[in-house]
């Protein structure tokens, strides 16, 4: 069976609580899956009255600031299981380009659970 | 010390255009310098949704009075909004501007400066939402509502006859020039359970737990306690409001910008995919 893989992007302020990556160990261990952080660190920052902002309109979406989630399941169910836990731990994230990089079956999966609770509606 | 009004209402003279003019002669008491613009006057195209004003950092390019009115807003010291109730919630106009905005991002001048928002209606209980729209323009543009009124009043000029209302618009205007005087923007008006934007409009989420006031985008609990009902917002939750400063530059910068990565990196499937729809149902170009 082939796993399935998914990605979910988390920006700025988006989670409802820190993801950590001790907290993600449980879930991996209380579901089956493997699951890792990366705290990705954005190149592009421009100076605007004494204030450094972030400009992302030019670069690429991977580059940007965020706390990216990748989930690797041998079973449906984990993977499921899991996503599931996630957005209630941290509520899903928010744009529609949150899920890119993960393989399309992760995408549809990640796609139909959010629509049903995403924790924000 | 300037103080502007806007008038949301088609109708000249109407009660919103007369109660804005006495609150501004209320902070002309005070000192003010003031001025009046009637939306409705002016040209504010809709929104066309291109964003060239986030993808290139820069002001609306559409051309019409929208940045006129953006910059009488950023040159005032405060603001009388004023805008007729209409099925219930503002009149269009007040969502074209809040639409139009967004090009404003997070780099509002606005932000701080004191606000009043003036609200004729006709109908006793046709009112529940008559106070999110100001809001959220206000609050987009970072400016501190320091109070708000419903007025009651239906024919065209009908207000005049009710000289409490009157008084009280004229109040409001007094006090929104005391608050640029003294620097204390803080809320004086009647308080509503948003410790924010004061509405009592709260949405239920679908787990049947939390309440969130839409408008700031806060969450909070709701219990019951001798047959009432409490909520609170916990301080960290009001911390993450919708229009701090620093979660709309948010927004634009990890919600919009990075859009157009998505856009260009999806575009070969959306292209091939969106040909099917082209010719089905084709409308005529107007
Ligand atoms: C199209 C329309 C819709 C209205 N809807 C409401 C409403 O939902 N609730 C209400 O209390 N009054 C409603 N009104 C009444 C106006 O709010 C009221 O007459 C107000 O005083 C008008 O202010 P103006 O004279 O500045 O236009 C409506 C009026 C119009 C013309």
């Amino acid at each position: 069976m082939l796993k399935i893989v998914g990605k979910l992007r988390w920006y700025p302020g988006d989670a409802s609580v820190e993801i950590r990556q001790q907290d993600l160990d449980k879930i991996a261990q209380d579901y089956g899956v493997s699951i890792s952080i990366d705290e990705v660190k954005g190149r592009h920052f421009v100076t605007d009255r004494e204030m450094v902002y972030e400009e992302t309109m030019n670069g690429s979406l991977e580059e940007i600031t965020q706390t990216v989630v990748t989930l690797v399941a041998d079973t449906e169910h984990g993977f499921r299981s899991c996503v599931r836990q996630l957005i209630d731990k941290y509520k899903a994230p928010r744009t529609p380009y949150s899920t890119w990089g993960s393989d399309e079956r992760a995408k549809k999966i990640i796609a139909e659970l959010t629509d049903e609770w995403d924790g924000w509606v | 010390m300037k103080v502007l009004g806007l008038v949301a209402s088609q109708r000249k003279l109407g009660n919103t255009e007369i109660l804005v003019k006495e609150a501004l002669a209320g902070a002309e008491d005070e000192g003010a310098k003031v001025e009046m613009i009637r939306l409705t006057d002016y040209k504010i195209l809709p929104c066309d949704g291109l964003a060239p004003c986030v993808f290139g950092n820069t002001r609306c390019n559409l051309e019409d009075d929208f940045n006129f009115i953006v910059d009488k807003i950023f040159e005032t010291d405060g603001l009388v909004l004023g805008t007729p109730c209409y099925i219930l919630e503002s009149t269009a106009i007040i969502k074209q501007l809040i639409d139009r905005v967004f090009s404003i991002n997070f780099r509002s001048q606005a932000r701080g400066k004191p606000a009043i928002i003036i609200v004729p209606y006709a109908t006793r209980g046709w009112t529940p939402f008559a106070f999110l729209q100001p809001n959220i323009l206000l609050l987009f543009l970072g400016m501190a509502v320091i109070d708000r009124a419903l007025i009651h009043a239906q024919a065209v000029n009908e207000v005049v006859l009710y000289d409490r209302s009157l008084a009280r618009a004229r109040g409001m205007g007094k006090e929104l020039a005391t608050a640029i005087k003294t620097g204390d923007a803080s809320y004086r008006g009647e308080s509503g359970v948003c410790p924010l934007c004061h509405d009592r409009v709260l949405r239920l989420l679908r787990d049947n737990e939390t309440v969130e006031c839409g408008v700031c985008g806060i969450r909070g609990k709701a219990t019951l306690k001798n047959g009432k009902i409490n909520v609170h917002f916990a301080e960290q939750d009001i911390q993450r409001q919708r229009f701090s400063m620093e979660n709309i530059y948010r927004h634009f910068t990890y919600h919009i910008k990075p859009s157009r990565d998505y856009f260009t990196k999806t575009r070969a499937v959306t292209k091939e995919k969106r040909e099917r729809y082209r010719e089905y149902l084709k409308t005529g170009d107007k």
